[in-house]
């Protein structure tokens, strides 16, 4: 190979590195991101915790393709989501409502004010179990600061205007469930 | 009504915030680098990653193979389907033929000939050494013979009668094709006709007084002593 095509090679391959994201700043950027995706729909944290190992697995298994991904929020989250999905056919999600609904509160509440909030969250969240399941979907994942209304919606497969639809549906279903 | 509306949505927003702050637990993203490090189990081979997956990139050639896979199924599965339908009907006239064939093919011995000549009536042919070999023949020939009914025959002259007297004759004519009822007319002319034939019974005896004038004895009765 003449000079030329070895500079060639070599610019290449660096680009390519260049490209390709780090996986440990993927796992910093992201993990807490996926973390909650998980926990609001699982309502486990083990449970959510093994569906960010396996995200990332995946990612790790796909890594020569990264670089065509434009934007690897959406993308990942959906990936979490899914896995959460499937997961949450085997785990139901009341069984661990008490502790998750303690966990969380704000460790700096008096005593007496967060068991009233635990109860609060807890009754909120059976509420939100009873919503249809696009509704709850698009309420739980407009809990995450870090998604936008079109984000949300390429997790769920829905335009923008649809999941604000759907929101603003699930706030009305729930408030009136909660009154119920 | 305002006031609890309000306190809802206080609810929900605490509770989306309680969720949108949820901290992961302490660890976790050094727990997941480090299974992220341990090298990966072999993935057992499956040949649905082979037709879908990893084998294929393209997502349109995963959809084209998978449908020609399912094409070829159907094709493969119609074609058998076919195949063992066309092979079941020469069975049926098989066990069909069989079942006519076999009584009328038992061998009988015509008297006169040796013991191991037989005559088979179905064929009319004579298997002089080998009649094992000629049953198996016959069963093998009423195998493969083809499935068709047996023609209508013609109706015999007496059938043709029938039919004509059916059809051309009045219903008391047809009644006396009953032998009990015909058999009973014809005592009855019997009878008439010997009524009509029988002679008259003799007159009564003329007195003395109306004596005739015939001189000639009267013939003498039979068994009267003269």
């Amino acid at each position: 190979m003449d000079a030329t095509g070895e500079r060639s090679l070599q610019w290449f391959v660096a680009e390519r590195v260049v490209e390709e994201p780090d996986l440990t700043a993927l796992v910093r950027d992201y993990s807490g991101l996926l973390y909650r995706v998980a926990l609001a729909l699982l309502r486990n944290p083990a449970e959510a915790e093994d569906v960010v190992q396996e995200v990332f697995l995946r990612v790790l298994q796909h890594k020569p393709n990264l670089a065509a991904i434009d934007d690897l929020r959406p993308w990942l989250v959906r990936i979490a989501w899914n896995l959460a999905l499937d997961r949450r056919r085997r785990v139901r999600p009341d069984q661990l409502d008490d502790l998750v609904a303690a966990g969380l509160l704000n460790a700096d509440l008096p005593a007496d004010q967060a068991l009233a909030e635990a109860a609060r969250i807890r009754q909120v969240l059976d509420a939100m179990e009873r919503l249809p399941k696009r509704e709850r979907q698009a309420l739980l994942l407009s809990a995450m600061d870090e998604l936008s209304t079109s984000a949300i919606g390429a997790v769920l497969g829905r335009s923008e205007s649809s999941v604000r639809s759907l929101l603003f549906r699930a706030r009305t279903h729930l408030r009136q469930r909660l009154e119920d | 009504m305002n006031t609890n509306q309000n306190n809802h949505d206080t609810a929900i927003d605490i509770t989306l915030a309680a969720l949108k702050h949820a901290s992961p637990p302490a660890g976790m993203e050094a727990r997941t680098l480090q299974r992220l490090q341990q090298p990966a189990p072999a993935a057992p081979f499956r040949w649905r990653d082979l037709l879908t997956g990893s084998a294929v990139a393209c997502a349109w050639w995963r959809g084209a193979v998978s449908g020609a896979a399912t094409a070829m199924l159907l094709v493969g599965s119609l074609l058998f389907a076919q195949h063992s339908m066309r092979t079941k009907q020469p069975v049926v006239s098989q066990i069909a033929a069989t079942h006519n064939l076999v009584p009328a093919a038992v061998p009988v011995a015509s008297p006169g000939c040796p013991a191991h000549t037989q005559v088979h009536h179905a064929s009319g042919s004579v298997s002089a050494t080998h009649p094992q070999a000629h049953h198996s023949w016959m069963e093998s020939s009423a195998r493969f013979a083809p499935s068709r009914p047996a023609p209508v025959l013609p109706l015999t002259a007496q059938e043709r009668a029938l039919v004509r007297l059916v059809q051309t004759v009045n219903p008391k004519q047809l009644a006396s094709l009953n032998f009990d009822a015909q058999e009973k007319t014809e005592d009855q002319e019997i009878d008439d006709f010997n009524k009509f034939f029988t002679p008259p019974p003799a007159p009564p005896q003329p007195s003395d007084s109306q004596a005739p004038t015939n001189t000639q004895p009267p013939a003498p009765q039979q068994g009267e002593q003269i």
